[in-house]
């Protein structure tokens, strides 16, 4: 499970993060909601060790981060961070060469599944096809815990029902996944928990099938009315 | 250790064909400059044979026999310029080999940190790498030297030429001198001071790649300090220093340490930066 | 692994590049030489030190040869070098090597050979504190640090006044007169020079009088004199009296005046003859008596001069060039009781010769020249090699 608790961050003079809370269980998809600029992208680098975080503590099965642990967690950024003169297959390469828990044959199967070619450049792949990518390299990884930040932003619909078609497969069954959104949209039926993000701490969490079951709300109405108000 | 031996490969693999481009500039401009020289010199021989003594008085006269020493001395500009550059270069990558990992939107950075090995790894790896392409352009260049004589044998005819030590033509060459010292002892102390200050300019880097706006001043005020601290017993330690004096000795000793505190505190500065401190 | 040949090929080219060339390449570069024994004891021969060049083909390398081999300038030199050889002409006196092995805590800091004096109670050290030590810093202060041998004691007088002035001072003698210290300074004000005697209490460090030696001079001469300290060998020595040469006007028409100034009385006496006469003479006064040598390309002339008695032995030995069979006798330099003569034999070599300061007695006389083999031949470097200059570097021994 990934633990964090009232972290709390500053940036540039402004409270980024005010005391956020909440926790991601493994073999559930969490997703973490809030406008534009809200700090989701900031929380999940804060777990992955990317940016300090000024105040709370961030645990991960109970430890905190160390080098060792980022065999058991993949994270999916927003861009692909790899350099653009790189091909494909050397980008796996250098996965295969530093990570334990890379698993060749999956990637392997994942390129062919997402009909991508090794020798492409990285420099010369769309926006869709980028975030294929990446998501490869994110579930090429025998990892416990998957982070994606903004999974499906700015990607067209056969790409984005590509990708969707890997989340409901037993590729991420028993994996935590935490990721994050500003639209929720065709993900509804994916989630399991949802994360309201606002002002800087969690406005509302639920279990999205008990929401629905208990108060018949979708997550939609919840965030209507939290960020509407 | 495995993960940095890898870690150094891969900064070694990136940056090998400007390496190759600067060995190979600098192995055509000087030979071709060389080269050059020589026939020009046999061609003025044969002017001076024709001519008959005298002429000596007018022109830069060339010896009657031509060794790699003199062509050294006479083609100087083609041999230095190459190493300039390759000093340029390498320079600049002292920090390009930082920022590279930062700019575009391919920020590899998120990468290396992201990798299960220790921060200190990717630190030590970058040093390790720079490191190497400084020492590998230099041994290139004294392998080239025995090369060079070699096109020297075969331009020049047997009864024209004569003998060189290698010292000699290093010794010729106004900016060879300075970079390939004579003993291997000031070897040790040219470059080892050269990699402490480039460990200061790393830190420096992450202390601004960790601050923002703060960070350049820190950086700047990072690199000072060591400064300082290096200077001290030779600007206020000496024999009539009036806090205390100390023997040629003991400052020798003292200069010693505190270069390799500076080394130490810029290699775990740097880590401890790159682990709790840097933002991407 | 097959991937990694790039790089694994460029660590075997830097190790075996650099390797090569430092641990094989600059071999046999230069060719060695040193001070062969032609006469005498070597041991005698141990402290001469021959410097000059040695003529490559395009450049020259300045080198040093002695009785143990040859040094050359450009291959001894480092940074750790540098450092240690900070102030080297301080550490070279033997007086002062004596002084560090006995009292290493006591001489730390200390750089001015004129400011020792010792005895066989006690090291006293003066010199001018180091902030105002050459600059025209009004009130130069004074510091004074005694040692007492046997108790290991430390006495310390750290700022004396020296009294309102805009002038710069130099220390060029310290004397104990019983319970009072005299200081002998060069003081310079207004471009001209004076000598003065600056007389301090042991015990407070007050400042008692001054005694202006210029001035007696001017005195008795009717016009300015230019004094020039005469120095004893043994800068530290205990010795009441101390000589000046004095000249007025300048060059060759200058005429030079003989004085010896005496701690007890405080008076400048001007000395009915010269200290010596001749030219082209290398002297060293040794407590009271004056040595001095007299050389020319033919003949070297020892004499010694009492100053006490004012006993003169004239040319008390000589030593000729023909005897010493060689072309000529370039320099001398007469250090702890031995006469040292740069010497250039029929051939053109430079070599020394060590002779008894006492007697005249040859003790030693040796030649540079070419250690074997090297590519070229032994005349071909013994021709490249030009040596100019003697020094003396003597070691303690233990």
């Amino acid at each position: 499970m990934i633990e964090v608790k009232e972290i709390r961050k500053r940036y540039r003079r402004r409270d980024v993060l005010n005391g956020v809370s909440f926790t991601a269980a493994k073999g559930e998809i969490t997703c973490l909601i809030g406008t534009n600029g809200a700090g989701k992208s900031t929380i999940l680098k804060a777990i992955m060790g990317l940016t300090p975080v000024s105040g709370g503590t961030i645990h991960i099965d109970g430890k905190t981060l160390i080098p060792e642990l980022y065999e058991k967690i993949s994270f999916v950024p927003d861009h692909l961070r790899m350099p653009a003169s790189m091909k494909l297959s050397e980008a796996l390469r250098f996965m295969a060469d530093f990570y334990d828990s890379w698993n060749e044959k999956r990637a392997d199967e994942l390129m062919k599944f997402f009909r991508l070619e090794h020798s492409f450049k990285i420099g010369s792949l769309s926006k869709g096809t980028a975030a294929k990518f990446s998501l490869v390299l994110g579930l090429g990884q025998d990892s416990d815990y998957l982070l994606l930040d903004e999974p499906f932003s700015g990607i067209d619909l056969f790409s984005r029902e590509a990708i969707t078609e890997v989340f409901t497969s037993d590729l991420i069954e028993h994996r935590g996944v935490l990721l994050t959104t500003h639209e929720i949209g065709d993900m509804e039926h994916l989630i399991d928990k949802a994360v309201l993000l606002k002002d800087g701490v969690v406005s509302q969490s639920f279990q999205c099938e008990e929401m629905r079951s208990e108060e018949g709300k979708s997550v939609i109405d919840v965030m209507r009315e939290v960020y509407r108000a | 250790m495995n993960r940095y031996l890898k870690l150094v490969h891969m900064e070694i693999h990136r940056f090998r064909w400007i390496l190759i481009a600067l060995m190979g500039i600098t192995a055509i401009c000087q030979s071709s400059g060389l080269i050059w020289t020589l026939k020009k010199a046999m061609a003025q021989l044969e002017e001076q044979k024709i001519q008959g003594a005298d002429m000596r008085k007018y022109f830069d006269s060339v010896p009657d026999t031509l060794n790699f020493e003199w062509a050294m001395f006479s083609t100087q500009m083609w041999f230095i310029l190459p190493i300039l550059l390759c000093i340029a270069v390498l320079s600049l990558y002292v920090f390009f080999i930082w920022y590279r990992d930062w700019m575009g939107r391919h920020t590899f950075i998120y990468r290396l940190l992201m990798l299960p090995t220790a921060r200190r790894n990717l630190f030590l790896a970058k040093i390790t790498a720079l490191l190497l392409f400084v020492f590998s352009i230099v041994a290139f260049q004294l392998i080239m030297l025995p090369v060079q004589e070699l096109v020297l044998k075969l331009v020049v005819p047997v009864e024209l030429r004569s003998e060189s030590h290698i010292v000699d033509v290093i010794n010729i060459n106004q900016a060879l001198v300075e970079l390939i010292p004579r003993q291997f002892e000031q070897f040790f102390y040219i470059y080892g001071l050269g990699t402490i200050v480039v460990l200061m300019f790393f830190t420096a880097i992450l202390l601004e790649r960790s601050y923002q706006r703060m960070g350049i001043l820190y950086g700047i005020l990072y690199l000072a300090g060591c400064a300082l601290v290096v200077a001290a017993p030779l600007l206020y330690f000496g024999l009539d220093s009036s806090i205390i004096p100390l023997y040629p000795m003991e400052i020798y000793v003292l200069v010693l340490f505190l270069l390799s505190v500076v080394a130490a505190v810029s290699v775990w500065l740097g880590s401890r930066l790159l682990a709790k401190k840097i933002t991407v | 692994m097959r991937h990694y040949w790039f790089s694994v090929g460029l660590v075997l080219l830097t190790v075996s590049g650099i390797g090569t060339y430092y641990f094989v390449g600059n071999q046999n570069h230069l060719p060695e030489f040193q001070i062969e024994t032609v006469q005498g004891d070597a041991k005698e021969g141990a402290a001469v030190v021959l410097s000059g060049s040695y003529y490559g083909d395009m450049r020259s390398e300045s080198l040093e040869v002695s009785i143990k081999g040859s040094k050359y300038y450009n291959e001894k030199v480092n940074f750790r070098t540098d450092i240690l050889h900070a102030n080297s002409w301080f550490y070279e006196d033997l007086e002062m090597q004596q002084l560090l092995q006995d009292h290493k805590t006591f001489m730390r800091g200390k750089d001015n050979v004129n400011g020792f004096y010792r005895d066989h109670e006690m090291v006293i050290y003066a010199d001018l504190s180091t902030s105002t030590r050459y600059t025209n810093a009004p009130k130069g202060k004074l510091q004074l640090s005694y040692l007492y041998e046997e108790t290991g004691k430390v006495v310390r007088f750290k700022s004396i006044g020296m009294g309102h002035s805009e002038d710069i001072y130099a220390i060029e003698d310290v004397q104990r007169v019983e319970n009072e210290m005299h200081i002998l300074f060069r003081k310079e004000s207004n471009q001209k020079t004076y000598e003065m005697v600056y007389v301090f209490d042991m015990k407070t460090g007050k400042q008692l009088r001054q005694v202006d030696v210029s001035s007696q001079a001017n005195e008795v001469r009717g016009s300015e004199v230019q004094l020039t300290n005469f120095q004893n060998d043994s800068r530290s020595s205990a010795s009441n009296t101390v000589f000046f040469v004095g000249s007025i006007g300048n060059g060759e028409d200058g005429k030079a005046f003989y004085y010896s100034y005496s701690y007890l009385t405080g008076v400048l006496s001007e000395l009915e003859e010269p200290l010596w006469e001749g030219r082209f003479l290398v002297d060293s006064l040794q407590n009271e008596l004056l040595y001095y040598a007299e050389i020319d390309p033919n003949v070297v002339t020892l004499s010694v001069y009492n100053t006490k008695t004012k006993e003169r032995k004239r040319s008390y030995a000589a030593v000729t060039a023909e005897q010493l069979d060689v072309d000529e006798i370039k320099a001398a330099i007469i250090k702890s009781g031995r006469v040292y003569l740069y010497l250039l034999d029929h051939a053109g070599n430079s070599g020394a010769a060590v002779l008894d300061l006492e007697d005249g007695k040859l003790l030693f006389k040796g030649f540079a020249a070419p250690v074997n083999g090297n590519k070229l031949t032994e005349e071909e470097q013994q021709e490249n090699l030009h040596l100019l200059n003697m020094n003396i570097n003597q070691k303690l021994e233990n």
